[in-house]
């Protein structure tokens, strides 16, 4: 089943073009506050999965708090090199331009977040953002409740 | 315009003047001098014959590294701001920016002035200074709005999130939902303290002062691995020893920075770092290496970041006498190495 989340996030990143895609673990609101990269297309460094995430800092923790979409064309023109160190994923995967979407479970709570992004500066339009969303709600938001109740009946 | 005599006025100028004015002829004899040249040059260390040709002080002109004549001034017309040496009463041989200019083509007479560099590198020293300062301030400033971005995003958000759950405490008569929330708000107040806890250590780990150098950095070495994911390959053979606190603060920011400096540009995932204390024939020394096989860069050429990170490396060893040694070449990797004395342990 794990291949099938996969499986969508490699549809995602060939359908819309992105040079990488990235998926967390599942975030818990009990227990620990601490999770991970699960998936992460496109690097082609190991370093993602060394990295604990903590829900407060970094790209996941600006994406939780707020529990909206997060989509950047130009990271240089948001972020100086100092403040994007801030954000390990997008500085050491070297992430131009993305967007970032929180994937909710049933009970209206963010269960984790996909980032997709370029090595480049990248135009988003508002159809394509759209059409994106549309994307991750149908298919991933599905497939990772299906993975969800998977664990939950083991 | 006042009626004041040129010739008086130029006079005057030439014999007040801080600087060495002579005028010599084609040959290089000096034909007049100021007073400021005859107080530099003095004539009391040589013979006559050597004080009145502009050679007999001259050692040269300083084009690039050792003096040299081969293009000397006397032989143009004009030459402005040149380095030049000259062999001053006391036998020293200091620099000088000159100016040459030929005044009186007829008689082949040319002016030579010239300033003491020293001078002119006190300036530069000085605006150099107003530069790192404004620089310090301004990385300071940084300091300040990331703990200050810390504190309002992260704890006084939280806490108006647990507050706002806790008042609802007393409306909630349901005990089984009263639980829930109680809960809820344990959980908020757990993840806050951890929070807090993981802004205070990066600030300055407590450990550092409780239980020294080597816990202090296995913590920090754990917490890049996880921030960045970055592996450190540390070798210590530290075994918990102390020692004056300086000196454990200076060995824990230099290889903080180090490390730090790996992370962010050496674009390596793997990081060496060593630190062993060493006896020497005059006491103990700690000596540490920060070692990366990443990218690495060309030593001397403009800083990625602000460059305040060496600086402060370097500054941070000279205060406690040590020495640090950076190398690194593009395409290699960067090696950052050091020793300090440290006179004794503590026990």
């Amino acid at each position: 089943m794990n291949q099938s989340v996969k499986g969508v996030l490699q549809r995602l990143q060939k359908k819309h073009d992105f040079a990488i895609v990235a998926l967390t673990g599942m975030i818990n609101n009990r227990g620990n506050s601490t999770f991970k990269w699960k998936y992460v297309l496109g690097s082609d460094s190991q370093r993602w999965k060394r990295m604990e995430l903590r829900k407060g800092t970094g790209l996941p923790g600006v994406v939780l708090k707020t529990g909206k979409s997060l989509v950047v064309q130009d990271v240089s023109k948001i972020y100086n090199p100092e403040e994007l160190f801030r954000f390990p994923i997008l500085y050491f995967e070297n992430i131009q331009g993305f967007v970032a979407i929180p994937i909710w479970n049933n009970d209206e709570v963010v269960m984790g977040l996909v980032v997709l992004g370029d090595r480049a500066p990248r135009h988003i339009s508002e159809a394509e953002y759209e059409a994106l969303k549309a994307d991750v709600e149908k298919d991933l938001r599905i497939e990772l409740l299906k993975e969800l109740m998977l664990y939950e009946n083991t | 315009m006042k009626t004041h005599d040129l010739t008086s006025l130029l006079e005057a100028m030439f014999h007040q003047s801080k600087e060495m004015i002579l005028f010599v002829d084609r040959h290089g004899e000096i034909v007049y001098m100021n007073a400021e040249a005859e107080k530099t040059l003095d004539l009391s260390d040589y013979d006559r014959n050597q004080f009145i040709n502009i050679c007999g002080h001259c050692m040269g002109m300083a084009a690039s590294g050792d003096p040299d004549c081969t293009t000397c001034f006397l032989m143009s017309k004009e030459k402005l701001t040149f380095q030049v040496y000259m062999r001053t009463r006391y036998g020293k041989r200091v620099t000088y920016i000159a100016n040459f200019q030929q005044i009186d083509p007829e008689n082949n007479i040319s002016v030579f002035t010239l300033n003491p560099l020293s001078e002119l590198m006190k300036q530069q020293e000085f605006e150099h200074q107003k530069l790192l300062t404004q620089r310090i301030i301004q990385a300071q400033e940084n300091e300040r709005k990331r703990i200050s971005r810390d504190l309002h995003d992260g704890v006084t958000q939280e806490l108006l999130n647990v507050l706002l759950e806790m008042r609802l405490f007393k409306y909630t008569k349901d005990r089984e939902e009263l639980d829930e929330k109680i809960e809820d708000s344990e959980e908020m107040l757990s993840h806050l303290l951890d929070y807090i806890r993981n802004i205070s250590v990066e600030l300055r780990p407590a450990s550092l002062d409780d239980l020294g150098v080597e816990a202090a950095l296995k913590t920090h070495f754990k917490w890049l691995q996880k921030q960045y994911g970055i592996l450190v390959d540390f070798n210590t053979n530290l075994n918990k020893k102390r020692y004056r606190p300086e000196i454990e603060t200076v060995i824990y920011r230099i290889i903080q920075e180090a490390a730090f400096n790996a992370v962010k540009y050496s674009g390596s995932d793997e990081i060496m770092v060593n630190l062993k204390e060493a006896g020497s024939y005059n006491g103990i020394e700690i000596h540490f290496e920060i070692e990366d096989e990443g990218a690495g860069f060309l030593m001397g050429a403009e800083p990625k970041g602000s460059g305040l990170g060496l600086f402060g490396m370097h500054e941070r060893i000279s205060s406690v006498d040590g020495e640090l040694n950076i190398d690194s070449e593009p395409g290699r990797g960067t090696k950052v190495e050091g020793y300090i004395p440290v006179g004794e342990r503590i026990v």
